[in-house]
């Protein structure tokens, strides 16, 4: 466990950690406590869609391009260990992904509980996990793309289009047809959201091996 | 002079769309430092980076200090911890700061001594013990700087053979000065178990060092040999412009001036020039490089 966190800390600064990891959260939890003045707590559809966004664009400066032919390993060709740190960072990448997410989801369910109790029904309770599965699922998939784009403001763009559709998507699913509606269930949104949290990471993880495996290859 | 090999190439092919390095058989002697000569694109990148496993896809056969195969490398951690590589570019993430390069190192190799990488640093000026230098990202270092940086890590550990591409292009006068200096403490702190294979264009620079050349044209390695008998084996002439239509002949490669014409000659073949007022001289590494490569180079005479 221990060489899984030297790993992903090889590839994530300080200055990141400190942004992703205290910065990030701080943020997030105020502006909900602020829109929680104005909004219920569905306002947590939000704060889903923020996390999306600053994962994605945060990831630009620890792991982009790593799933890109171009992408040159350098120093971790020159060891058998190579492929077995790469392996490393990335599942560390993905467990303190969504640790992150289960954090902001969580601060924000109890910011909520503490601010408007009344309105914080049951329901809200799922929709919480739920949003945790989905943001995960979702800023999986859109890494798994833009990593692929090293330009800074071509990234910024695949990045930022990859996440307005996925925004749209959960926002539009959960929000609007289920919180406000009422005209579908929870659950399937849940099951979707599971199911891309435990495919998508795996796909990620051996696309990135692969690519690993590939620059041994060249022209491949 | 018989030596011990500490790579072996056999048959060794690699096919590109318009090259291909084929080497038939290719030793480099052990405990010395062998210096990889050639014109760019000539394939000494390609040959070492087959050698060190950084490309897998070639046909023939690699043997390692004499008793591993490629199969061994890829399998056996202790192939490649023996060798030390330092290529030309991107060897670390841009991203990465100075304290991240020695985590990952320690990280990958269990050879690594992170103090001792600390002090080659120090050494090499690229620390200097301030605090927060440690967060100065690769990227921000110059092309010397960053060489210097692989030199440090390879130096670092334990291994028993250095693969350097170019290491002496990016460098400065005086750090190219120390770089010889640092192949030859490394070399001569084993008793004849370490060796360093380098490519170089920077001939003069490195001639110090160099124990055995291996001059490689066009893919193919066209002449190779202990740097003491190659300029045994060939003798540098200079001579006048009159002399010139019959000595040509008899030289192995002859470049011209306004007053006279100046080459290299095979010892064997000096007799043959007997009788003319030429000056002979014992070639520099240098001298035997630029005739070699100009013998056997695809470059035009030049356009005139």
């Amino acid at each position: 466990m221990k060489n899984y966190w030297k790993a992903y800390n090889t590839f994530a600064c300080r200055i990141y950690c400190l942004v992703m990891f205290i910065a990030v959260p701080l943020f997030i939890w105020g502006l909900h406590f602020v829109m929680l003045q104005l909004i219920s707590p569905i306002d947590i559809l939000n704060m889903a869609l923020y996390e999306i966004v600053f994962i994605t664009f945060g990831d630009y400066f620890t792991f982009n391009g790593i799933p890109s032919k171009e992408y040159n390993f350098g120093l971790l060709r020159c060891t058998l260990k190579g492929r077995e740190y790469i392996r490393h960072s990335i599942i560390a990448d993905e467990v303190v992904r969504f640790l992150h997410i289960v954090l902001v989801s969580v601060g924000c369910a109890l910011i909520s509980i503490a601010t408007v109790p009344c309105d914080f029904v049951h329901e809200y309770l799922l929709m919480h996990i739920t949003l945790v599965f989905l943001v995960y699922g979702a800023s999986t998939f859109s890494l798994m793309i833009a990593r692929h784009v090293t330009s800074f403001m071509s990234y910024l763009g695949v990045a930022g289009l990859l996440n307005m559709v996925l925004g749209v998507v959960i926002a539009v699913g959960i929000g609007l047809f289920h919180a406000e509606l009422q005209l579908i269930s929870l659950y399937p949104w849940l099951i979707v959201g599971i199911a891309t949290s435990l495919i998508l990471p795996v796909i990620s993880n051996k696309i990135i091996i692969k690519n690993y495996n590939r620059c041994f290859m060249e022209g491949k | 002079m018989n030596t011990q090999a500490v790579i072996s190439c056999d048959n060794i092919e690699k096919q590109y769309k318009n090259f291909a390095l084929k080497v038939d058989h290719l030793e480099f002697p052990k405990g010395f430092a062998t210096a990889l000569i050639g014109e760019n694109g000539a394939g000494k990148t390609t040959l070492l980076e087959i050698i060190a496993g950084l490309r897998l896809e070639h046909k023939g056969e690699v043997t390692y200090f004499d008793q591993y195969n490629e199969e061994d490398r890829e399998n056996n951690p202790i192939v490649k911890n023996k060798i030390g590589y330092t290529g030309t570019s991107n060897y670390f993430l841009p991203a990465w700061n100075l304290n991240q390069t020695k985590a990952v190192q320690k990280l990958l190799f269990e050879n690594f001594d992170g103090d001792k990488y600390d002090a080659i640093l120090r050494d090499l000026a690229l620390t200097s013990g301030d605090a927060f230098e440690g967060d100065k990202k690769v990227s921000n270092l110059s092309d010397g700087n960053r060489t210097k940086l692989m030199l440090a890590g390879v130096l670092a550990r334990d291994t028993e053979l250095l693969l350097m591409d170019e290491p002496a292009s990016p460098l400065d006068p005086l750090m190219r000065d120390k770089l010889c200096n640092l192949i030859h403490d490394y070399i001569a702190s084993s008793e004849g178990e370490k060796s360093v294979i380098f490519s170089t264009h920077n001939i003069a620079d490195m001639e110090n060092v160099t124990d055995y050349a291996i001059f490689v044209e066009n893919g193919r390695v066209v002449e190779q040999g202990f740097v003491e008998e190659l300029k045994e084996k060939y003798i540098y002439v200079k001579g006048d412009a009159e002399d010139e239509a019959a000595v040509a002949p008899h030289l192995f490669d002859m470049s011209k001036g306004k007053y006279g014409f100046e080459g290299l000659v095979l010892a064997e073949n000096i007799d043959k020039l007997a009788g003319y007022d030429l000056i002979r001289e014992t070639p520099t590494l240098m001298q035997l490089s630029v005739g070699i490569m100009r013998a056997n180079t695809k470059l035009g005479a030049g356009i005139r």
